[in-house]
């Protein structure tokens, strides 16, 4: 009795937790079939008729397709540049003994404390006099670099945690540094990678201001640049920016749901003995 | 393991090849865009001379009517001139804007005509060196083009005697009022401040919010108080504190202050958290009776519900009693600058298409459909024009003279945020008249002074 009791009070509150988080997404996609008027007389009504043609309008004139591949592009690249590097710098520090590592450590982690709005006209002028603004990899170069900081801070606590007898029986069985990266560091940190991985794809995704600064030509305009476009001078067109909002969504949902069933995954393995 | 990496990998084929898909549907289904990329190609090919010009606002994707305005230039221009010059557009969101454009010039990759608001931001970039001088461009070079402007509409634009900017359209800013909830009411557009208190507390009483007015956007609010401290102390105030005769704290602004109070009571009770956006539509939704407003905002009105056309009058802000002259107005120009850098032919290209922006095709939809003032001496359609056009120009022509934005006419760019949020501190009683712009004294003292 008093177990249904918990139960069915744990089941309320996590009702309530999940209409506070869909609810405003639900809201979303009902502003998106209104028009402007209706949205400003009556935020909260339902559209009188569905205006399927935000969608067509946002997709169309706001180029959405080409945008949400040049995110997809800049952020794969970086993503896989960022854990490929900062996965090894780790392994270096977590696991390799050495002088400096400690200095490399704290070097990495000050990454983190700088602020974009700091670099950001310096390094535009740096990268314009290399010809690398208005170009995809002038953006990939530095989602990259400010990734690096946090990927080194997640891996390295992961790659402390393994136990270090089992590359002791790796280097016994003949393994050289980088068989024990590659074979048996990289295979038991997957949940770090997964973590590591979304959390760096999330932020380059959403990512604004570089964006808007490095590239000019329309057609390399990632997906957030393109979405701020229906914020004007003088007036806010909500209903086709919402709907741009949802298309992009989808990306964005479908990675987090990839990467977090392997979260999931990593965390239970060990839960459950025998 | 393997079905799952293999599943996951033909999801991801999928996802990438819709993209594409949708890429050429985009491509195929948008005959403008197609135009533009068939142009691109061709352009490419020979000596055609590239140009850029950077603004706020994207082309494509902006319900502005003025934004629609320009990209049909741009698009009339690239056409004429096809083979032989062709614009660019760098767009940018406004709040970006300045980062982008400031991150250009500092990497010397400046476009060759940059949109710029007038007032310290404007000066900056003559202060800079990086505006061009366009007197003689004007005056001897294109005299024709030169006569084709209004009187008096370089004087906000000249600096040391030159002139550094073209203005495309300009807007005044007045009090647009429902007249359906005036003729109901039974109340007349009033001259004097009193008379607006009295027409207020009639409109309220009656059950509409008298003004709406938006304290979340600074700007709205400020346009507000900048009328005020104008019809208090005219010229002599903006004129004082920028030679340093006139202190911020003096009676004319502690007094537009205290009639800031006293006409707030008036706007509508969620003022503080409504944006501009709201306001504008409480306004045409019909639930306010008056919207204190650049004429701007008539394109936005009209397009948001076509009846308000009808219903919508303006009246000059009214005169505040032993104060100052009641017929100056307060205006805003939209500008474009020419880079000093350009040159050669690229600085031909860049003088045509600032021609194009100020031609009659361009200037008449200017006010036939977007409801802005033409900055030439066009003829302008008055019966195709919106209807509220035809009561601007009235009370423009009974105007002595113009004024800017106080938020714009300061001595820089930081005083004018100061003043926003001086403004909004007064409205929201978190601070007196006195205290809020003892902020701005103090700023002066240190920094201008």
């Amino acid at each position: 009795m008093r177990c249904r009791v918990q139960k069915t009070f744990i089941y309320i509150i996590l009702i309530i937790l999940t209409l506070i988080y869909i609810l405003p997404l639900l809201w979303m996609i009902n502003v998106s079939l209104k028009t402007n008027q209706e949205l400003m007389t009556d935020p909260f009504s339902l559209p009188q008729v569905l205006q399927l043609g935000n969608y067509i309008y946002a997709w169309v004139k706001g180029n959405l397709g080409t945008a949400m591949l040049n995110s997809f592009v800049v952020c794969t690249v970086s993503l896989v540049l960022s854990l490929a590097i900062g996965s090894m710098a780790a392994f270096a520090i977590a696991r390799m003994r050495w002088r400096l590592s400690g200095a490399a450590m704290n070097y990495f982690l000050l990454g983190m404390m700088i602020p974009v709005h700091c670099v950001l006209i310096p390094l535009f002028v740096q990268f314009s006099k290399w010809n690398l603004t208005d170009s995809l990899f002038g953006l990939i170069i530095p989602y990259t670099v400010f990734a690096l900081p946090l990927v080194i801070f997640l891996m390295t606590g992961f790659f402390k945690s393994l136990q270090n007898e089992i590359f002791e029986a790796a280097c016994i069985d003949g393994c050289n540094i980088y068989s024990c990266f590659f074979r048996i560091a990289l295979p038991l940190t997957k949940t770090g990678f997964s973590v590591a991985g979304m959390m760096t794809f999330v932020a380059n995704w959403n990512e604004l201001l570089m964006a808007l600064v490095f590239i000019s030509d329309a057609d390399k305009k990632t997906l957030p640049v393109t979405l701020s476009y229906f914020v004007g001078p003088y007036a806010v067109n909500y209903v086709q920016m919402f709907a741009a909002i949802i298309i992009a969504l989808a990306p964005t949902i479908i990675v987090y749901l990839i990467f977090s069933n392997q979260i999931v995954e990593g965390l239970t393995t060990g839960a459950v003995k025998g | 393991m393997k079905k799952k990496t293999v599943s996951a990998i033909l999801a991801s084929v999928m996802c990438i090849s819709m993209l594409f898909g949708c890429s050429v549907s985009t491509d195929t289904g948008d005959a403008s865009s197609n135009e533009e990329s068939a142009e691109e190609t061709d352009a490419s090919a020979g000596d055609v001379i590239e140009i850029s010009w950077i603004f706020y606002d994207d082309l494509d994707v902006s319900k502005d009517l003025v934004t629609i305005g320009y990209k049909e230039v741009i698009d009339r221009f690239n056409k004429d001139f096809e083979g032989k010059y062709h614009v660019n557009v760098i767009t940018t969101p406004t709040e970006e804007y300045d980062t982008k454009l400031n991150a250009l010039i500092a990497s010397g990759d400046v476009p060759e005509l940059f949109t710029c608001h007038p007032g310290p931001l404007m000066e900056q970039y003559v202060d800079a060196g990086v505006a061009a001088d366009l007197t003689d461009i004007l005056e001897t070079e294109n005299p024709d083009w030169y006569a084709t402007f209004k009187e008096g509409i370089f004087d906000k634009l000249t600096y040391d005697g030159k002139i550094m900017a073209i203005p495309t359209n300009f807007s005044a800013a007045l009090v647009f009022y429902n007249t359906e909830i005036f003729d109901e009411v039974g109340v007349t557009p009033p001259e004097t401040y009193d008379e607006w208190l009295e027409v207020c507390k009639k409109i309220q009483d009656a059950g509409y919010t008298p003004i709406a007015c938006s304290a979340k956007d600074p700007w709205c609010i400020s346009l507000v108080a900048g009328y005020l401290c104008d019809r208090e102390g005219g010229p002599d105030n903006l004129d004082g504190v920028s030679e340093g005769t006139l202190d911020w704290t003096s009676e004319s602004y502690v007094n537009a202050g205290e009639k800031l109070i006293e006409l707030s009571q008036y706007f509508q009770p969620t003022a503080a958290g409504d944006s501009n956006d709201q306001v504008n539509a409480s306004f045409t939704a019909g639930e306010a009776a008056m919207l204190v407003q650049g004429s701007w905002v008539i394109g936005e009105i009209n397009g948001l519900d076509p009846a308000i056309e009808d219903v919508c009058g303006a009246f000059r802000f009214p005169a505040i009693e032993g104060g100052a002259d009641p017929n100056r107005m307060m205006v805003k120009t939209d500008n474009i600058m020419l880079s000093s850098e350009a040159e050669g032919k690229e600085r031909e290209a860049a003088i045509e298409l600032l021609k194009y922006f100020t031609d009659e095709t361009a200037e008449k939809y200017v006010a036939e459909e977007a409801g802005k003032i033409p900055t030439t001496n066009v003829e302008v359609d008055i019966s195709a024009a919106p209807k509220q056009y035809a009561y601007i120009e009235e009370v423009l022509d009974e105007s002595s003279a113009t004024f800017g934005f106080y938020n714009e006419s300061l001595a820089t760019a930081e005083a004018g945020d100061i003043y926003d949020d001086a403004i909004v501190e007064i409205y929201l009683k978190n601070a007196t008249p006195e205290e809020a712009f003892q902020e701005l004294q103090d700023y002066y003292e240190k920094n201008v002074w």
